[in-house]
Parts: structure tokens; C-alpha cells; sequence
């Protein structure tokens, strides 16, 4: 099970994409969080992962820690160790905190669209003024302790142009594990859904040349798409399981399919229960069997067995229907399929030991991880 | 806009996973039979190996440890209950999680008791290449717990500290105190699995961390033939 805390709506930035606009509010209660996980930890799941989400979680530290504390409180054998983790924009990212993060286990992931440019047209403070060095020290400081850590970049049409040099900029400042997304809910053109075929072009070109270069790097969502054909199917139809692997928790208690839907409120559709009570099984099961594993969009497409057509999520935030599939992730998808089937094709072609390592290797994790260790690895990042 | 069902779609022009794995030299560059070894292991050593499709963890083990079978299994279990060796998949893909996190499904634990002599280091280097061999194992790395004064008494600092006092080199882990060292190891060697970068802190920064770096700096690379 993978829970989400919406810890608040509040934010100290304005980002102009977001889905969810920041608003002032006292924030979810230690009472309701610690309801959350207890409730989630008496349904046994088999796994339990639980994130800190917002709004900007990190405005509520003292809560995280609490919450931390409480779940560690209640570990014993035959319950899941709980997965901590936590996505942030980086502003409030302190030294101390990450002391405490690297001491629990909780990861964090951190939202940064790449360069100046890209990051700074859309993720501003209210005063209008930048977020971009913000997050950027935020970003060299969570590396320090966690090389591991995951950035997210959230691509708009109007920086769409910029998404290879993000990428390129991110890598070398040393994250290993990038995921490019785009802004489905954005106003797209074809002019510019032309321009981001072309960066994904550009992408491919420099995902080859650093693939032989050695360097080791995660870049969402090529590793996706390369794993959809080789490993034949994994990886795109995972995620969307409302309400049954996935509950999100509003700052008031309620439950909810997803995080899209987390500011739906209690009397609306989507609510699904709350952490006092538990979930509506049959609320839970209706929305779970209204995401349709096939949309009428996609009836007949070959690619549909590679495609994140399936994500209500995503579908939700561009059209308003978990099951309405967007001409622009339609789009998306195809070109991204198409790039990353031209990188797979070239070096699976030229017998790249790297690339046959990273992607036909399950053990490719731990024996990278080895080779760090063993001051082998990571050419081309000394 | 240019959007829509795609009616025919070629397959790509790269194989799938099972079919790489059916051509040899796929094979044998996607599975590297590599063993690193430290030239002075003596105690016990852990084994970190993958054959073409499932990883194994092996235990070799001696006296004066003499983890038996289900002992080994116990140690592998304290490892992974503390956190540091990945259980299962990320619960949304790769949302929050470390994308090549391998299922935990796909995982299968073998434990090979070897008993050899103590004072031996030749004997755990011999059993890591043959299981290496024998298995089919295509990667694997060995390293050591050490030396005498960490008995199953010993405190945690005082472990701490035995890692410290670059034991490494030579002498033997004991009892307790072994398997504590040899829970490190692996701990050591594949936290980083676990999602995205656990306890990196821990690892790269505390006294055992400098220690263990300081054994991994001396882990000589070698590749089998």
C-alpha cells in the first residue's frame, strides 16, 4: 500500500502548473496523520509505503518527525517496515533535516525543472522572485547524503526547448536519477509538441553518448519506455490502482484514490472515506474498476501495452476524466516510445556492455552499487 | 494535432529480455563474471552473486563462526529487517522509488555453508569462485569480517572501532561479533538498493563508514576469466 499525508495545501511557492493551488491553512493534525497510519498499518498490507506530500510537506517538520517516530513506535515482526518518503520543492530543506532523514530512512525527492531558465519560468515565490537558487542548494546539499535521490522536472510548453539541457545540467551536478514529465494540464500546440519531439531527439543522441561514455544515470521516462519492450510491459501499467494500492489522505483526514484528487473534499465524488472510520469498500472498488484498463481513446493502437494512457491521475489533470485520454499525452507518448526505441536500437545494436547491463541484468542495482563502492564505477563523473 | 491510435508499430529493433538472454554473448556482457576479492579475507565472507536471472546471496562461513545453514538465513533476515536490502517494489512504479529496485519476487536466497580452516583466507576465496563457478554466477563480490577481539561480548563501539583499527588486514571476526561484521558487509554493499540511497549518511560519513571505505578501497577488482 502506498499512502500519501497531503500534510497541507500551503506552500511557500506559486508555481503557475500546479494542479493544486497553495492556500493558507493550519495543516493536517498529529492526531489525523497518526490515524492515517494506524488504520493503514491494521489493513496488513503486505508493503507499506507512506509519503509526505502538500502542498509543501517540509512547512511541517515537526509532524513528519512525530509521524516517524510513532510508525517506527509501532514496528514489530509481522508488520511491513514502513517506507518513509517525501517530495519537496527544497526551500525549507535544512542540514538538520536531512540529518534526521538519512537517520530514519525517510527519502526525499526533489522537485527541479533543470536549468535557470526552465526552473524559474513557472516556480517562483509570490513575490514573484525566483525559487531557482533555493532549490538548487537544496538539491548539492541532498546529494552530499543521499547520491541516490530523485529529481523531478515538470516540462511546459513554454520550456520544452530547454528539457536536454535540463537534463544535461542535472547530471552534472551530480543526480544519477532524473524524471522528465510533462505538464499534460498545459496549454501544448503542435508547434510546440513539435519542439519536444526534437528535444527528445536531442535526448536520445546524448542518452547514447553517455550510456558509452559509461556514466550511470536513471532518465525517466526512457528507462520506462526501453523496460516496456524488454522486459515486456513492466513499468507503464503499475502505477494506476485508485484507491487499491494507492489511498491519499487530505490535511482533514479524508481518503481519496490519489493524490489529484486529494482536494476533491469529503462530500465530493471522489472521497472514499477517512481515517477514523477506514476506507468505503465500495467507493474503493468503483473507482478502482472505473479506471478502465483500456481507454476508448486507445482501442486498437499498438503501443497501448508501453503507454501511460492508463494513469487516471494524469488523464484526470489533462482532461477531467481518469479514463479521457489526451491528445497531448497521446502525443507524448508516441514520440517518447519513439526515442527511446531508437536508443535501445543502437546500442543494443553495438552491444553496449552498459546499457545490456543496466536493462537485461535484474541484479544491475547491486552490482552498480559494487562497482561505486569499489571505486570502479562512475566514468565520466570523476 | 497528430495524436491518435497507432494501427501498426514495428518491434523494435532491440531484444526483449528473454531474448538477449538466449544469445550468449548477450548474455555474458549483460552478466559480467567478475570477483572481487580482498587479498586478506580470512574470516568469513559474503557473496554476492547473480546468476542470468536471479541473484543469489551466498554465506561462506568457517570456524570459529560456524554459521550453520539456518544461522546464515538468520543474519540475511536481520539485514533485510533493518531496512538495508530492498523487500519489494516501489508501490507506485517509479513515483517515489528507486526505479531498478529488483522485486522482491525475483529474489532467491541460497546459502552455501563452507567450513574451511581458521586462519585460511585462500580456502573462502576458493569457495567464492566455485560457487561462482558452479552457480553460474556471473558477478560477485567477497568481503571480511575481522579480527580477534570482537566476540560476542564486544559492544557495538567496540566493533566500531575493531572496523576502525583497519582489522581488515588480517586476524579473524568472532562469534557474535562476525556476524554483526558480516550483516555490515552486506548491508553495506547493497543498502543503496533500497529505494533511493538509504542511510547514505551512515555509510559515507560515521567511523565504520571510513572504515569499511577504507576495506573497499583495498577490495583488489579482479576479473575471472
Amino acid at each position: 500500500m502506498h499512502l500519501t499525508l497531503h500534510l497541507t495545501r500551503a506552500c511557500q511557492l506559486r508555481c503557475d502548473y500546479c494542479y493544486a493551488p497553495p492556500r493558507p491553512e493550519p495543516g493536517m493534525r498529529l492526531e489525523t496523520a497518526i490515524a492515517a497510519l494506524e488504520f493503514t498499518l491494521r489493513e496488513n498490507h503486505e508493503t507499506f509505503g507512506l509519503a509526505f506530500f502538500g502542498g509543501e510537506p517540509l512547512l511541517h517538520k515537526d509532524l513528519i518527525r512525530a509521524v516517524v517516530a510513532r510508525a517506527q513506535a509501532l514496528k514489530s515482526p509481522g508488520r511491513p517496515a514502513v517506507r518513509f518518503k517525501l517530495t519537496t520543492n527544497g526551500v525549507a530543506l535544512d542540514d538538520d533535516f536531512l540529518s534526521f532523514a538519512v537517520r530514519e530512512g525517510l527519502h526525499i525527492a526533489l522537485s527541479l525543472d533543470g536549468v535557470r531558465a526552465a526552473h524559474e519560468a513557472h516556480r517562483r515565490f509570490p513575490d514573484g522572485s525566483s525559487s531557482f537558487d533555493r532549490t538548487l542548494d537544496a538539491l548539492r546539499r541532498l546529494l552530499r547524503v543521499r547520491p541516490y535521490s530523485l529529481v523531478h522536472a515538470v516540462v511546459n510548453p513554454d520550456t520544452a526547448h530547454l528539457m536536454a539541457e535540463s537534463a544535461a545540467f542535472l547530471l552534472d551536478e551530480g543526480a544519477r536519477y532524473l524524471s522528465f514529465s510533462l505538464n499534460f494540464a498545459g496549454r501544448w500546440t503542435e508547434a510546440d509538441l513539435d519542439v519536444l519531439e526534437g528535444q527528445y531527439a536531442l535526448l536520445a543522441e546524448r542518452y547514447v553518448a553517455w550510456t558509452r561514455a559509461g556514466r550511470k544515470f536513471y532518465l525517466a521516462p526512457f528507462e520506462k519506455k526501453l523496460a516496456s519492450h524488454i522486459r515486456q510491459g513492466e513499468g507503464c501499467h503499475d502505477r494506476c490502482e485508485l484507491g487499491v494500492r494507492q489511498l491519499s489522505v487530505s490535511p482533514e483526514g479524508d481518503l481519496f484514490p490519489c493524490v489529484q484528487f486529494a482536494n476533491d473534499g469529503r462530500d465530493g465524488a471522489s472521497c472514499i472515506g477517512d481515517v477514523w472510520r477506514g476506507v468505503d469498500e465500495v467507493a474503493r472498488m468503483r473507482w478502482a474498476l472505473r479506471s478502465s484498463p483500456v481507454k476508448d481513446f486507445c482501442l486498437g493502437c499498438a503501443l497501448t501495452e508501453r503507454c501511460e494512457h492508463t494513469c487516471g491521475c494524469l488523464n484526470r489533470q489533462a482532461t477531467g476524466d481518469i479514463n479521457g485520454v489526451s491528445p497531448v499525452m497521446c502525443r507524448h507518448e508516441q514520440m517518447a516510445i519513439a526515442a527511446a526505441d531508437r536508443v535501445g536500437a543502437i546500442l543494443y545494436g553495438e552491444r553496449n556492455p552498459h546499457f545490456l547491463r543496466k536493462h537485461y541484468n535484474p541484479a544491475y542495482p547491486l552490482l552498480s552499487l559494487v562497482e561505486d563502492l569499489a571505486g570502479e564505477g562512475l566514468p565520466g563523473w570523476e | 494535432m497528430r495524436a491518435g491510435p497507432v494501427r501498426e508499430s514495428a518491434p523494435p529493433a532491440y531484444g526483449t529480455r528473454r531474448e538477449a538472454l538466449a544469445d550468449p554473448a548477450l548474455r555474458g556482457l549483460a552478466f559480467p563474471r567478475r570477483l572481487f576479492r580482498h587479498p586478506g579475507m580470512t574470516a568469513l565472507g559474503a557473496v554476492v552473486a547473480s546468476t542470468a536471472c536471479t541473484p543469489i546471496i551466498c554465506v561462506v562461513t568457517q570456524p570459529p563462526t560456524y554459521l550453520n545453514e539456518a544461522e546464515a538465513l538468520q543474519v540475511i533476515d536481520e539485514v533485510f529487517e533493518r531496512r538495508h536490502l530492498p523487500l519489494e517494489q516501489p508501490t507506485s512504479g517509479d513515483r517515489f522509488g528507486l526505479p531498478f529496485t529488483p522485486d522482491r519476487t525475483s529474489w532467491r536466497f541460497e546459502v552455501a555453508v563452507e567450513l574451511v580452516f581458521e586462519g585460511e583466507c585462500e580456502p573462502i576465496l576458493d569457495a567464492a569462485a566455485t560457487l561462482l563457478a558452479e552457480g553460474d554466477a556471473r558477478c560477485g563480490v567477497t568481503n571480511a569480517g575481522d579480527t580477534g577481539d570482537t566476540g560476542p561480548e564486544d559492544s557495538e563501539r567496540e566493533l566500531q572501532e575493531a572496523w576502525c583499527a583497519d582489522l581488515v588486514s588480517d586476524g579473524v571476526c568472532r562469534g557474535q561479533g562476525a556476524t554483526e561484521a558480516f550483516a555490515r558487509c552486506l548491508a553495506y554493499a547493497c543498502s543503496p538498493l533500497h529505494w533511493m540511497g538509504l542511510a547514505a549518511e551512515e555509510w559515507t560519513r560515521g567511523p565504520l563508514v571510513r572504515a569499511s571505505n577504507d576495506f573497499i578501497n583495498k577490495v583488489k577488482a579482479e576479473d575471472s576469466p
